[in-house]
């Protein structure tokens, strides 16, 4: 059928957004199936071709973030990363793990870190993160996806940037402290 | 620009969407500003790491189950929903339908339809009492001539007798007279016909008579009969006889000719005797001196003027009948269906089955318009629940339609 074509299109990338969302894989391919039967059932009440991917995104991050709101209550942290503020706590599995060589692991940590990092994000400077940066939206797609101004795109993305920064020195310093320990 | 808004602009210009003047900008202050161009540093660092960041694949079982469950999606619950309620909806509407239907025919057909038939033929019939009255009286009047015929003959074949020792018929006085039956479908143009027939030939009306002799109110039809005599010159009898046969369909004819001459010249000798005797006598008056002599004689010549104008009026009689012959016509008018041939039964049937045909139809139309007139209320009901019961389970199933998605 034609809408398994449409799935083939955009399974990978929403998978993705999920997954970025939620950072755990379970999570990530509920989500995407979720979407994809969302749109399967809603597609009668879509109007233009020329905006689908437009609006199957826009179904992606709002069945996302719909989901992470159920389960925190909270806009910011996910379940299986427990936040509390930006201030910097440290991740649970982040203190745990043990160190090997120092550049290996410090590829691997800064990676991981940046992970997280993302994960300590605010609701509307993570989404804007995963769709400019991880996803490669444009401005404007990211304007219409999330139904906001350009301004505001520009301002989140700018923000959201800077925080995810100030999060990863915050870890750096503290990794940073650790090492040094 | 302060470092907190060129800071800002950092974001933009790594995306390249910072426009020419604030990217100039930007540079300048970066390369004079040791603060913004270390933020400067940290943002690229960040940007190529979230950028380093790789896609992950879909598992490769995860696009089948999608798959899977999208299709049982498809097949079941709410397509299902909207399936059931409206297959058991049909049922019920197709029902509901059939029963109006059968309630509205039933209400129609209610009153039998065949009463009227034997209605249609007492109408016909009196028609048929009156053609055969008709026809009694034609046939008894040719049934008179024929014996009038029949007595004169007698005469005549004795005359005839003596007459063939005479010589040729052209000297002969013979009194021609015919009767014609027609049956017309036009009577007045054809009494008008006839008159200019007549007048063309040279003759005249003796007599007319017009009467309707059939007359069905409701149709507005009156049937007209009428009975001309007229008199034609008698060389033109035979054409004029002809013509008149033409005008319509000849239901009888019967001709009679008298021959007299024989009376005629006997007549004619008592006349030249008569006269003789009238001139004798005025003679003989003349010479009379004695007055009972003169009474007697004047006694005696009445009496023979008397017979002279007798014979002579014969003569001048038989003049004219010789002269003008006579036709008798019997004219009646026919409705169109009913034309009538020599032979009778057959197409008198045959009338009566098209007079038939065409009525009942007529009727039957009639009576059904007046019982749709009667159930009128009843059958405007019945459209109404029709309408209304289709309304109805088209904003049930719209219903559902929403509900569905």
């Amino acid at each position: 059928m034609a809408f398994e074509k449409l799935i083939l299109q955009h399974e990978k990338r929403v998978y993705n957004i999920a997954y970025r969302m939620f950072y755990n894989e379970s999570d990530a391919l509920d989500m995407t199936q979720e979407v994809f039967l969302r749109v399967f059932q809603k597609i009668n009440q879509f109007e233009d071709n020329a905006a689908f991917s437009t609006w199957l995104y826009r179904i992606t991050v709002n069945t996302c973030i719909d989901e992470i709101r159920k389960r925190t209550g909270k806009e910011t942290y996910s379940m299986d990363e427990p936040r509390e503020t930006e201030e910097g706590n440290m991740i649970r599995q982040y203190s745990v793990t043990e160190k090997g060589p120092e550049e290996l692991y410090l590829e691997k940590e800064r990676m991981e870190a940046l992970h997280e990092a993302i994960q300590l994000l605010p609701e509307e400077y993570k989404t804007v993160i995963i769709l400019r940066d991880l996803q490669n939206f444009s401005y404007q797609e990211i304007a219409d996806i999330l139904s906001c101004s350009l301004g505001t795109v520009k301002s989140r993305i700018a923000r959201g940037r800077m925080q995810l920064k100030n999060i990863l020195l915050q870890q750096k310093r503290e990794l940073f402290n650790k090492t040094t320990v | 620009m302060t470092c907190e808004k060129i800071q800002e602009n950092i974001s933009l210009y790594l995306d390249g969407i910072l426009d020419e003047e604030e990217r100039k900008k930007l540079e300048q202050h970066i390369n004079e500003c040791d603060q913004c161009a270390l933020e400067f540093t940290h943002m690229l660092d960040i940007m190529d790491m979230l950028h380093s960041i790789p896609q992950k694949d879909v598992p490769h079982k995860f696009h089948k189950e999608l798959i899977k469950k999208i299709d049982q999606v498809n097949n079941s619950s709410s397509d299902n929903k909207k399936n059931k309620i409206l297959r058991s909806l049909k049922p019920i509407a197709a029902v509901f339908l059939l029963l109006l239907f059968i309630g509205t025919s039933a209400i129609l057909i209610l009153t039998p339809m065949g009463r009227m038939s034997k209605s249609i033929r007492n109408d016909s019939a009196p028609q048929e009492m009156i053609e055969s009255k008709a026809e009694n009286t034609v046939t008894s009047e040719s049934y008179d001539r024929e014996v009038t015929f029949d007595t004169e003959e007698s005469k005549l074949s004795e005359s005839s007798r003596s007459f063939s020792e005479i010589g040729s018929l052209q000297g002969q006085k013979i009194i021609k007279t015919a009767s014609l039956s027609l049956e017309v479908e036009e009577f007045d143009s054809v009494i008008q016909d006839i008159r200019q027939l007549v007048e063309s030939n040279g003759g005249y009306v003796a007599s007319a008579e017009t009467y309707i002799y059939s007359s069905n109110y409701e149709k507005k039809e009156y049937l007209k009969e009428g009975h001309m005599k007229i008199r034609i010159p008698s060389e033109k009898y035979g054409t004029a006889q002809q013509q008149l046969i033409e005008m319509g369909h000849l239901k009888h004819q019967s001709e009679n000719s008298e021959n007299i001459t024989e009376q005629y010249i006997d007549t004619q000798s008592r006349i030249r005797m008569l006269k003789v005797q009238e001139e004798r006598l005025l003679a003989i008056m003349e010479q009379a001196t004695k007055v009972e002599d003169l009474i007697k004689l004047e006694q005696r010549l009445n009496e023979v003027r008397t017979d002279l104008e007798v014979f002579q009026g014969r003569i001048q009689n038989w003049d004219q009948l010789v002269t003008f012959s006579t036709i008798e016509i019997q004219i009646r008018q026919i409705k169109k269906a009913s034309l009538q041939t020599v032979s009778p039964n057959f197409t008198v049937k045959m009338k009566d089955g098209f007079i038939d045909s065409i009525n009942h139809a007529q009727s039957s139309i009639e009576r059904f318009l007046i019982k749709i007139a009667r159930h009128f209320i009843q059958i405007i009901f019945g459209i109404l629940l029709a309408l209304i019961g289709i309304w109805t389970i088209r904003v049930i199933y719209k219903k559902i339609k929403m509900k569905g998605e």
